[in-house]
């Protein structure tokens, strides 16, 4: 396996239907991994997509790619989210009492064991997030940092500390 | 294959990224559907490709031409104007023509000149004779200052007497005259020469020796000939004015006696302008013409030439530089004023934007 970036059918002119087609699969993992929720990620990904229809005429090929440009639109959808479920959680005085979830089939993919499953759920979304950009996406270090607003070095950096977070929490499940 | 930190990420969880990587969740098929009618029910234009203007290489490039063009226009201009074009020694008579004499010389006041001078060139250069020719319609005060050198003291003394010979033979008269024999032998002659044998008299004065320096002074005497010859007109009609009421034989004696006072008045005033106007022509039918005959060289001429005026052409680099000098400057100054402000401003900005991305990182942090 490789951390090289993936190649894609990028750049060129292309209608917003071609590139949702291409992309979805890579911006629904993104957004399953940042969330840890497939339902709320669904969602997320139908509503930045929409976003992303009424921003389509800003969309500029030589600045970014279609997929980055997607990602960083689900990114925002995604923290918007987090900010209005923060406030309202906030505001009713649940946020202590936040039920766990329970969900029948593995969150973040079939293929994936259950104690994989669990230790991702156990990760923070920042970890998750860098994890889907890097591992998933298969995007490459700088455009990582640049869609996250940090360094190339914080990125690998991040990304080396979120595995190894990953790893201790998969063995120390398997040892519970 | 990467190497470096990645490299080591990968070996390190190679199996990890294998089993996330075959894990990766897809999309329901209701997810798709969704996304598809969005994407096809709704009028989806194409990117507006924005034709980016590369500001970023003009904005290089054009300073960089600026800065050409403002090195090459302070060359320019820092260059000396009276000898910048050419070699003193090489340098060749110019011969103004009449129309740009005319253009240069001052129509009507008598406090305006025109000055032509070459400057002395370096030791043992010679100026090449060129006299700006008298205007014959006009009156004028001409003077000329020449420098000669002479080659042996003992040719100082020939020479002063073939000046004056010339002087003479021009129609003109010798005003002063002093020499000295030393080691190094000097002679200064003023002579007064009509303005119609000037060129001729320079001409001939230069080819007495090498011409060292030369410079000639304009300056226009028709004005105030001109108001001399009104106001005598002035004062002839009024002592006519006068003449005639004497005349009347029915004039009281007490106007009698003021009229004749008033004449007696008129009367010297008619005679003082006459002279000062006969002066004045005198001056203008004359030129003066100052000739110093040396055998020293011309780094040691005592008498200052003032430069050349400049061109048109450095006139206006001069201006340019100027005006793009004070541009300058007020681009620095503002700058130095603004850039307090334009740092707080740039330093809020970025600790804005450490802020919103430190916020976002904790809110994913908090998420979980």
């Amino acid at each position: 396996m490789s951390l090289s970036p993936r190649p894609t059918l990028e750049t060129g002119t292309t209608s917003f239907a071609a590139a949702a087609e291409a992309h979805l699969e890579d911006v629904h993992a993104y957004l399953v991994y940042l969330t840890g929720d497939r339902c709320l990620a669904e969602d997320l990904t139908a509503a930045a997509f929409e976003k992303a229809l009424s921003l389509w005429r800003r969309f500029d090929p030589r600045r970014a790619s279609a997929r980055t440009w997607l990602c960083q639109i689900a990114r925002t959808v995604a923290l918007d989210h987090f900010r209005s479920e923060e406030r309202r959680r906030r505001r009713e005085g649940v946020y202590a009492a936040r039920e766990p979830r329970e969900e029948p089939e593995p969150t973040f993919g079939q293929g994936l064991s259950p104690a994989l499953d669990e230790a991702l759920g156990a990760l923070s979304p920042a970890d998750r997030e860098i994890i889907a950009l890097r591992v998933l996406l298969e995007l490459d270090a700088s455009t990582v940092a640049r869609l996250l607003g940090i360094s190339s070095t914080a990125c690998t950096t991040r990304l080396s500390r979120a595995l190894h977070r990953l790893e201790e929490r998969i063995s120390h499940d398997v040892r519970a | 294959m990467t190497s470096g930190p990645e490299g080591k990420v990968e070996e390190r969880f190679d199996e990890l990224l294998a089993q996330l990587r075959a894990g990766r969740p897809a999309p329901s098929p209701a997810l798709r559907e969704r996304v598809a009618a969005i994407a096809t029910t709704e009028s989806s234009p194409e990117p507006v490709r924005r034709r980016t203007f590369p500001w970023r290489r003009t904005l290089a490039l054009g300073t960089v031409s600026a800065l050409a063009a403002g090195v090459v226009a302070l060359a320019v201009v820092s260059v000396d104007p009276g000898s910048g074009e050419q070699p003193a020694g090489e340098r060749e008579a110019i011969t103004l023509p009449e129309a740009n004499l005319d253009r240069f010389a001052p129509r009507s006041s008598g406090q305006e000149s025109v000055t032509r001078a070459q400057k002395a060139p370096s030791a043992g250069r010679a100026v090449a004779p060129s006299a700006l020719p008298p205007t014959q319609k006009r009156l004028q005060d001409y003077r000329a200052d020449l420098r000669v050198q002479v080659r042996r003291p003992g040719q100082v003394a020939s020479a002063t007497s073939r000046a004056m010979r010339i002087t003479r033979s021009l129609g003109g008269y010798i005003v002063s005259a002093s020499y000295a024999r030393g080691k190094q032998g000097d002679s200064t002659l003023v002579v007064r020469v009509p303005v119609d044998k000037v060129q001729d008299a320079i001409l001939r004065f230069s080819q007495l020796g090498t011409l060292l320096s030369q410079r000639i002074e304009i300056q226009d005497l028709q004005g105030g000939v001109n108001r001399q010859s009104d106001r005598i007109a002035a004062l002839r009609t009024s002592i006519a004015s006068v003449e005639a009421g004497l005349r009347d034989p029915e004039l009281t004696a007490e106007e009698r006696t003021r009229l004749t006072a008033r004449l007696g008045d008129l009367r010297p005033q008619l005679a003082t302008r006459l002279g000062a106007r006969a002066a004045t022509v005198r001056r203008g039918r004359l030129s003066r013409v100052s000739l110093t005959l040396t055998t020293r060289e011309a780094a040691a001429a005592p008498a200052p030439v003032p430069p050349a005026p400049p061109g048109q052409f450095e006139e206006t680099l001069r201006d340019a530089v100027s005006v793009l000098g004070k541009v300058v400057g007020w681009l620095l100054y503002a700058v130095i004023v603004a850039s307090p402000f334009l740092a707080l401003v740039l330093g809020a900005a970025l600790l804005e934007r450490w802020r919103r991305r430190r916020g976002d990182l904790a809110l994913l942090e908090r998420a979980s």
